[in-house]
Parts: structure tokens; sequence; C-alpha cells
């Protein structure tokens, strides 16, 4: 059997396996039985923390490609039917299509989609804002599974069913543990089977590994590398991509074995390395968090100790993923943001800084809960936050605000594609205050976050009418204990996020319209509006005066009000949007992947002096290039924002290396008076203008230049050529 | 002298980390007394803004030629861009209507209160003996506005260096004391005869200011430029060295050596640059001055 024919059996057995069963519980559980054997990869050659998955064309997955729950990847099976050509029959064929055609509608995506029209029938021919389908950012309760190993999930799931009483959901819950243990012993086996033909070092490397599976299949872990192990197979099997606290639920072992002497410092690394080599080919360059530091870890000094072996496997390995990112906190060991210097000096993008000082009340005050539990939160992915082990927080709608802006100015048309999108939206002409402006802009952002708010909760409430997501459920507080799914209640805190791009864009172009239109009146909107239909031929002096208007990133009181007026207000309509349906919580983060820059490629000219198609904002940092007055003031600009208004944002703070390197007492004492003054986040870098612009002359010598973009982290000379531009015009803060 | 609320600055520096002590704000003053020909600042040797062009960058279009209402820019049939300095008065329409981003106004005026409100933002970032520097140009060029800045700087509670070259007559400097925490006076040449050749000015008053800020009970930084071919010589180390075991005010010295950052400043600015042909040092020759002054563990306004 050829490898589409394969494909294409599996395909269909799942589908076959998912019609016979009516309660979703069990019908899951058999589908991940299935699943589960199929996509587990074979041991890499150098592999140390064995497991590696990769999805068939239909299956169960919080996210895969680009969709979730029950996915089917109708053009892949296409694909694959047309390459076995003679080989299938009518019969074949058809079968295979009335497979396509059950999953057309039966997919869950679909199901979402069909809803959501019910409600909200209109097409909105725009980018402006969008929904996706999917549940990004799982962060569990790994220091549970690690505690507990597979045997005391299942005492647990016991405990509970005795509690709670029989269900389904408790059957398949012990499914999933099944499955879990089912996989220890497959590597265990494929271990075993190469072990016969291996020799020397990896020969023992293999029994070692062997060992290792076959006591964590059914024990709770009692090493450093079993523990490594254990969370490592669940990852693979649950889709597990964000690995939330890895110091906190990883330290005492790895404190444990190092001072017993069982464990080198030289095998943590290598076993961690392997760890990371798994993640880098996952290749999931917008996840893959691990998260140190941070207050209320259960042994800090153990989990320090780790930290601090994680920074430095990051400096070794030193790729675009794991995005290791350390919670700084006052009294914090200092060494961990010493050494996190050391690393930005010498090139890495790792670790992203966050400081609980801003953000530990800001989840108190968000989340409605005490320290303890707000000592649970994490960044994931780009950056946005969850709970870890306690809820979920996937960003599920996408709005632009310069899009926004542009409708706003131009009666509901998309200036960029000359596309009528709205209908029924006043003519910029009748805006006779800049507050008439904003009414009409509030209007468009509230029509699109009450879209986007019925979207996420709906997303969740289908994902829970189609499944238990058992995996996930094991180790989120609190569907065992209450017996129900994560999405039937199971998890505490149900919330969703927004991702806002352009968010600094919008606002230069707010102040430079109120300023020079409504305050000064140096010119009409109308006039204006006429610049950039002409994206500023003719009007060099105007485009000049746009320009040199205040902007966000100077400390500049007039920019920065309105930075934190449009920053608020988008916060606001997210809120409210979402005030009486069944989120616990519905917030925007500015947190921004490319989609800055490749939104900005279908944006019209914009009134704060930016040309068609260039790049918007990233984050929350300055329009590019537009932060002047050093680094003080960019700081001061970014610690405006009210961290109770959001669950993420970014700033990129490029410095220059030899400042890094001479001046790091003062750099230091720079970022911990940021993070102590509200100050939340930042993404530190190193690699100069310089680098880049000799990357983009000899690609060949680079290949390995890692930058940070927002959220994610890429090879500078693999990104397109738009968004390489970007990156050369940031700014590059230097000593003054 | 009463203090002067309004005065013309040429750059404000924030995150200033190398005029003084810490993290600062570092306000450069428009207006010399002096013409050293390696200053770095050549922008600020008149008080009055003035524009400035980077001809490397203009694509001879026009653009400022048409805008300007007083003659300062013609594009010759061969497209070369002349500028008439004489007959500019720094109204910056030339640079509004530049497509290229080349032309700007350096200077401008501020009050007092402005300018400490800014230097105030950064206060939480002042820790470790940070403050607020007044540099220049010569910060004394515009005393009124000096003492204005240094009063408002002091109720704001800030630390405050003045950075100045001392040439002048001492008693200016009792005005400004009682506002200053610390000097960076410049100790530029000692021989006579070069100080007014590459300074501009006679070398006399030094040694009196030096006196009168020891006299006061000032805590000074001695900032030396060393220019090769100028004052690279044993006699000037000497000289130096003598002048901190004089004056206990001297808590440490700093030097810097020569480098070429300033250069395109002059020709912006059409000014012509005399030491196109001195070498700016390499870390042997700077370690070995250095070493010649004794200087190793400089710590006071150095430190983190």
């Amino acid at each position: 059997m050829n490898i589409y024919q394969k494909n294409l059996e599996y395909a269909l057995a799942f589908t076959d396996a998912y019609r016979s069963e009516a309660d979703k519980a069990s019908r899951e559980a058999k589908c991940l039985a299935m699943q589960i054997p199929y996509v587990l990869q074979p041991i890499g050659k150098e592999d140390l923390v064995v497991g590696l998955m990769k999805h068939g064309y239909v299956g169960f997955s919080p996210q895969w490609g680009g969709t979730y729950t029950w996915y089917f990847h109708e053009e892949d099976v296409r694909r694959a039917l047309n390459a076995l050509e003679g080989e299938a029959d009518a019969e074949y064929r058809e079968k295979v299509n009335e497979m396509c055609i059950f999953w057309q509608e039966e997919q869950t995506q679909s199901k979402v989609r069909k809803r959501y029209h019910e409600k909200y029938p209109e097409k909105i021919n725009s980018l402006f804002f969008y929904n996706v389908c999917r549940v990004a950012g799982l962060n569990v309760d790994l220091g549970l599974l690690l505690r507990l190993g597979l045997d005391g999930l299942r005492e647990r799931n016991r405990h509970f069913r005795s509690r709670n009483g029989d269900s389904a959901f408790y059957d398949a819950l012990d499914t999933a543990v099944d499955l879990l243990s089912g996989a220890c012993i497959r590597y265990a086996d494929e271990a075993d089977a190469l072990c016969g033909a291996a020799r020397g070092t990896r020969a023992s490397e293999l029994r070692e590994i062997s060992g290792n599976l076959r006591r964590i299949a059914t024990q709770p872990p009692g090493s450093f590398k079993e523990a490594l192990q254990l969370l490592w197979i669940y990852a693979v099997c649950t889709d597990l991509m964000n690995y939330g606290r890895m110091d906190n639920y990883l330290g005492e072992f790895y404190a444990r074995d190092i001072d017993s002497g069982r464990l080198s410092e030289d095998e943590a690394i290598r076993w961690l390395s392997s760890l990371y080599r798994n993640i880098i080919k996952i290749g999931k360059i917008h996840d893959s968090r691990i998260i140190i530091g941070g207050e209320g870890r259960r042994n800090t000094e153990a989990a320090d100790r780790l930290a601090l072996t994680l920074i430095q496997v990051s400096r070794q390995v030193a790729d675009v993923v794991p995005q290791l990112t350390l919670r700084y906190y006052k009294g914090m060991d200092e060494r961990l943001l010493r050494e996190t210097m050391r690393n930005i000096a010498g090139g890495a993008v790792y670790p992203i800084v966050y400081s609980d000082e801003a953000t530990l009340p800001a989840i108190e005050h968000m989340y409605r809960v005490g320290r303890d539990m707000a000592c649970n939160w994490v960044p994931f992915g780009c950056g946005e936050y969850v709970m870890e082990g306690y809820g979920v927080a996937t960003p599920n709608s996408i709005i632009t605000l310069p899009l926004g802006l542009d409708l706003v100015l131009h009666g509901g048309v998309d200036s960029f594609y000359n596309v009528q999108v709205f209908e029924d939206m006043e003519d910029p002409v009748d805006f006779e205050t800049f507050e008439d402006l904003f009414a009409a802009y509030d209007r468009l952002m509230r029509y699109a976050c009450e879209r986007m708010a019925y979207h996420d909760e709906l997303n969740y409430k289908i994902a829970g009418e189609e499944a238990c997501y058992l995996l996930a459920s094991l180790l989120l507080h609190d569907s065992v204990e209450r017996g129900v799914g994560m999405f039937n209640g199971g998890v505490r805190f149900l919330a969703s996020t927004s991702e806002v791009f352009g968010l600094i864009t919008c606002a230069d172009s707010l102040t430079a319209i109120k300023k020079y239109v409504y305050d000064d009146k140096l010119f009409t909107l109308k006039e204006l509006i006429a610049m950039l239909d002409a994206n500023f031929k003719g009007f060099t002096r105007e485009r000049n005066l746009l320009l040199n208007a205040p902007k966000y990133g100077n400390d500049d009181d007039e920019a920065d009000a309105m930075a934190v007026r449009v920053f608020t207000h988008i916060a606001g309509t997210h809120e409210s949007a979402a005030a009486d349906g069944g989120l616990y919580l519905y917030k925007m983060c500015s947190v921004n992947n490319s989609g800055s820059t490749e939104f900005g490629l279908h944006t019209a000219a914009t009134p704060c002096g930016r040309l068609r198609g260039t790049a918007l904002s990233n984050g929350n940092s300055p329009s590019i290039g537009a932060d002047k007055h050093g680094l003080t003031a960019a700081l001061n600009s970014m610690a405006k924002m009210d961290n109770r208004r959001h669950v993420g944002v970014v700033h990129n703070l490029r410095f220059n290396r030899d400042l890094l390197v001479h001046n790091q007492e003062k750099i230091l004492q720079t970022l911990e008076t940021f993070f102590d003054n509200n100050g939340s986040q930042a993404n530190l870098s190193a690699v100069g203008k310089d680098d880049l612009e000799q990357a983009l002359l000899r690609p060949e010598l680079y290949k390995n230049l890692i930058v940070r973009i927002g959220g994610f982290s890429a090879r500078f000379v693999e990104l397109n050529p738009a968004l390489q531009k970007e990156l050369v015009e940031r700014t590059t803060y230097e000593a003054g | 002298m009463e203090p002067a609320e309004t005065g013309i600055v040429f750059n404000i520096q924030r995150f200033s980390l190398h005029d003084g002590p810490g993290i600062r704000t570092t306000i450069f003053l428009k207006g010399c007394n002096v013409r050293c020909v390696w200053c770095h600042n050549p922008e600020s040797f008149v008080k009055e803004p003035q524009l400035s062009v980077n001809m490397n960058k203009c694509i001879s279009c026009g653009a400022c030629a048409r805008a300007c209402p007083f003659q300062v820019h013609t594009i010759t049939e061969e497209g070369e861009h002349q500028i008439h300095w004489e007959n500019c008065r720094a109204c910056g329409e030339c640079a509004l209507f530049c497509p290229c981003g080349i032309l700007s106004i350096i200077g401008k005026e501020y009050t007092s209160e402005e300018l400490i409100r800014i230097a105030a933002r950064d206060a939480a970032y002042y820790k470790s003996g940070g403050g607020v520097t007044f540099s220049g140009g010569e910060p004394t060029c515009q005393p009124g506005f000096l003492l204005s800045l240094l009063m408002r700087a002091k109720d704001e509670r800030l630390h405050v260096c003045l950075d100045t070259n001392g040439l002048y007559a001492p008693s200016l400097l009792a005005k400004f004391d009682p506002y200053v925490d610390a000097y960076l006076l410049d100790y530029k040449i000692s021989d006579a005869g070069s100080h007014r050749k590459y300074v501009g000015v006679p070398f006399g008053q030094i040694e009196r200011t030096l006196r009168t800020i020891d006299d006061m009970g000032g805590i000074i930084c001695l900032r030396c430029p060393i220019i090769p071919g100028i004052n690279d010589t044993d006699a000037h180390f000497d000289s130096i060295r003598r002048l901190r075991a004089l004056y206990p005010a001297i808590k440490e010295i700093e030097l810097m050596p020569y480098h070429w950052a300033g250069v395109s400043k002059w020709e912006n600015i059409g000014l012509r640059y005399m030491l196109n042909d001195t070498q700016a040092p390499d870390s042997g020759t700077i370690e070995d001055w250095n070493r010649k002054l004794g200087l190793q563990n400089e710590t006071i306004f150095k430190r983190g």
C-alpha cells in the first residue's frame, strides 16, 4: 500500500469510528484510540526525549492546520485521491467522495460558521475584522501529571467518579490515560527494537529511554529524565504547544537529581536540548512557550536553578523556538536577569521578559481572584495571557484598527481596494468635530466587537457540543472534579482574546487628525482624505507635517493621551461586547505576529504620515521609527497603558550591542524601573540595524540570524521583504 | 543676574549615560564662547536656531528652492544644490517641503519649566546617582536661562551636573554653584599658544575656575579631550596630573579620546572641518594614555 492509500484508508476508518458512536465522550475516546497510534512518529536518531506526531487528513485536535476539534482537510484528501490515479476504482472514489461530503458539514469549524451566519448573515468583504476557529494556547496543570503519574491520574478519576457518579465521561477519561500509557509502551518497544542495532553510547541511551518509558507508563516519574519524558508524551498526544511554568513543575526533579549525583549539568543540558529539538521539529513558531521565573513557584530555589539552565540551553540551541519567557518580580534571583542580558547581548532573543509587578495586580483585578490564583498566569503563543491549569483564553478574532479608520474616513469604502464594505456609514464631511469622527469610529468598533465576541463564545460552545477534550480535561481544573469536559463547564476561567493590530498607527493617525484638522485647522478633513487617497503624492509638505505631529513612544502627553484613549476604547468595546455572554473574560491583546506588516500591505496611507502598503505599528511599540527621544521616553509611553484592560501587549526594544556589553548595569536598572512602574513586557534584542542590512546583502552568511518580530521570532533571511524592511527601520536604542 | 524663563536648546538627550553619574537627561544649550577645532557639536557654536543640510542624501529636486522665501537654496543647471547660508532666517519652510528629510532647523526655544518637566519625567530612572546635566555649547553663555534651569531642577530635587569649559570669569560660577551637585569641567590644552590656536581664546581662566570651584567645595570630573597631534603630549599629561594633585575638588578624570562622529555636522551647517587628517586613536593608544594619567578605577561619575 502506498502512502496515499494508507492515509486515505486511515481517514475512512477514522470516519467510520466517528460515525459509529453517538455519545461524544465515547466517540472521542474511540477516535483517539485510532488517532494516537497513527500519528506517533518513529524515534529520531539522536532523540533523548522521544515522541513526535504528524496528523492525518482527518482527526481531533485543539488546533491543527488552521482549524480545530473534529477537523478535516479536504484538499489533502482530494490530492491523495488524484495521486492514486488508476489504483482507485470508481467505488473507492465514491467512498472517499462520500466521506468528503460528510465532513463538509460535520467538521466542527463548519458548524461554527453555520451557526455564526445564522445570527450574522452579512458577508463582510474586508480584512478589518475576522474570526478563526481554534483552541490555541492550551496550558494545563503539568505539575499534576508529574506528581501523580498515569496511575495516579486513573486513581484521581476513580476518586471523582465515586463522588460524582458513573458516566461515559469518566470511562472516556480512563481510556485517555490508557492511551498515554500505550504511547509510552509503544516508544519503549521501539527503543528496545532500536537497541539491538545500536552501538555504544546510543545503545545505553536507548536502554535508559526504554526503562524510563516503561516506568512512567504506570508510575509517577522518579527522575528529571522521566518527568521530561512523561510531559512530552502527554504533549505529543494532546497537541500541547505551550509548556507553561517548566521551572516550577520540573525544578525539584532537576535539583534532586543534580544534588544526588544522579544527573550531571551536562546531561541535563543534553536532555533539555533534545526536548528543544522536538519543539523545533513541531515548528509552531507562534506558540511553543516555556515560562520561567515569577512569583508563586513551589520551590523557588530549585526552580531558579533549572531556570538558569534553561536560559543557557536557549543560548546554546539558539533557534526560533521554544519561546523562553522570564517572569520578572522584585526580589527575584538577580542572576536570572543578568543571564538574560547575556543571552541578548550574544544575539539571542530569549528569554522574553514579563513583569509580575505589573501583571499580577492586573490579573487579580481582571480575573477577580486572589494572589495565589493570579500566580498561575502565563503568556502563551504570541503573548496572550491564560491561567495555567485553570483557564482557556484562545485568541479567535482579529481586528485591524487602521483598516477601521480607513472605512470611517471613506464612508464605508475600503480605500485600498476601492470596495464598498458597509453601505450605511456617515459621510466624513459630516464630522464637524473630532468627537463626531470618533463616534463613527466607536460605532464601527462596536459593530465588529459584538460579532467577534459572539463568534468566540460560539467557538467554545460548539467545541463543547462536539467533544470533551479528554486529554486536556485530565489536567484542567475543574473537569475531572466536576465530571464534565473542559467546554462543558470543566474549565474554571472560560476566557477569550481578541488580537488587535495597528493600535498605535491608528492612535497616531487620530492624534494628527485632531491636531491639524480640528484644533489647528491647517487643512480640512476632506483635504486630508484627498492626501491619503493620493498616497501623499504632491503633498510632501503636508506629509512632513503629519510625520512631525506628536507620536506615541516619545513620552509626549498629547500623543500618549490619544494612544491611551484608543487602547482603552478598544479594550472597552471588547469588554462590553461580551458583557452578557457566557465568557468569563473577553479581552483585547496587542501582541502581533507578522500580521502588522502583512495587514499593512493591504492598508491605504494613514493620517500619521504612513505610506500605502507599508507596515503598521507592532504591538504596543511605537510606529516604526517614530520614537525619537530615547529609551526612557519610549518606556514611559509604554508604561501608560492600564494593564487591567488587556491580556497581553508587546514592546520591542532593540539595543545597540555595545550598550548591553558596556552598560549592563544601567540597562538592568532601566528595565527593572520599567517593570516596577507598570511596564508589563519587553522583547529584548541586540541584533543591530547593520547586521540586518548585511543580512539583506549576503543572506547566505546570516542563515541563523534570529530576530524578534512581536509575538514570535524567525530567521531574518526567511522573512518576506516587507517585514525585513520594517525590522531594519525599527529604532535601535543607543546611549545618549 | 536674573533668571530667564526662555532659552535656545539644540538637543534633549534622555537615557544619557556619558555625561555624569547614573542615567541622566542631558540638556544642550545652544551658543558657545570658544571654537575648539575638534568640536563634535559645532551646531552649538551660535546661539540662534540654524539650518542644517545633509547634502549626501540630496536628490536636487528643488523643492527647497521653491519653498524658501529668502533665496537660501538654488539648484544650478548642473544639478548642484547651493546654499546661501547668509540669507537663511531658519524659518524651516524648506524642511517641510523636502521629500528626503535632509533639511532641519537646529535649535528651538524652550521655557525652563518645559525642560525641567521633561527631565523630571525620568525621575524613576535616576536611581544610583542619575539626574540632569546641562551641557552645550557652553551653557553659561545663556546665564539667565541656565540659572532658571538650575533653580527649577533643584526644586524638583534632581541631581544636577554642569558641563562647562570654565573659560570665563569665575565669578559667574558663584551664582550657579548653590544649585550644582557636580561639575564636568573641560581641560583642553595646557600650552598657552596652542590653546589660543585650537580653542580660539586665551588659556588663562581655567585654573582660576578650578580654584574657585575648589574653594566653594565643589566636586569636579575633569574631562580631557585628547586630540592626536594637538595635546597628546607628555607635558599635557603632566599638567593634568599636577592639577589633580593640586585641587582636591577633582574627584575624577575622564579621558575623552578624539573621534570622528561630529565631522559631517560641520559640513551640514556650512563650516569647514580642519582636522580631516587626524586619526582617531586605537584602543592600545587610549590604554596608554590612561596609564600615563594613572586612571584605573574612575567610578564616581561612571558608576552603574
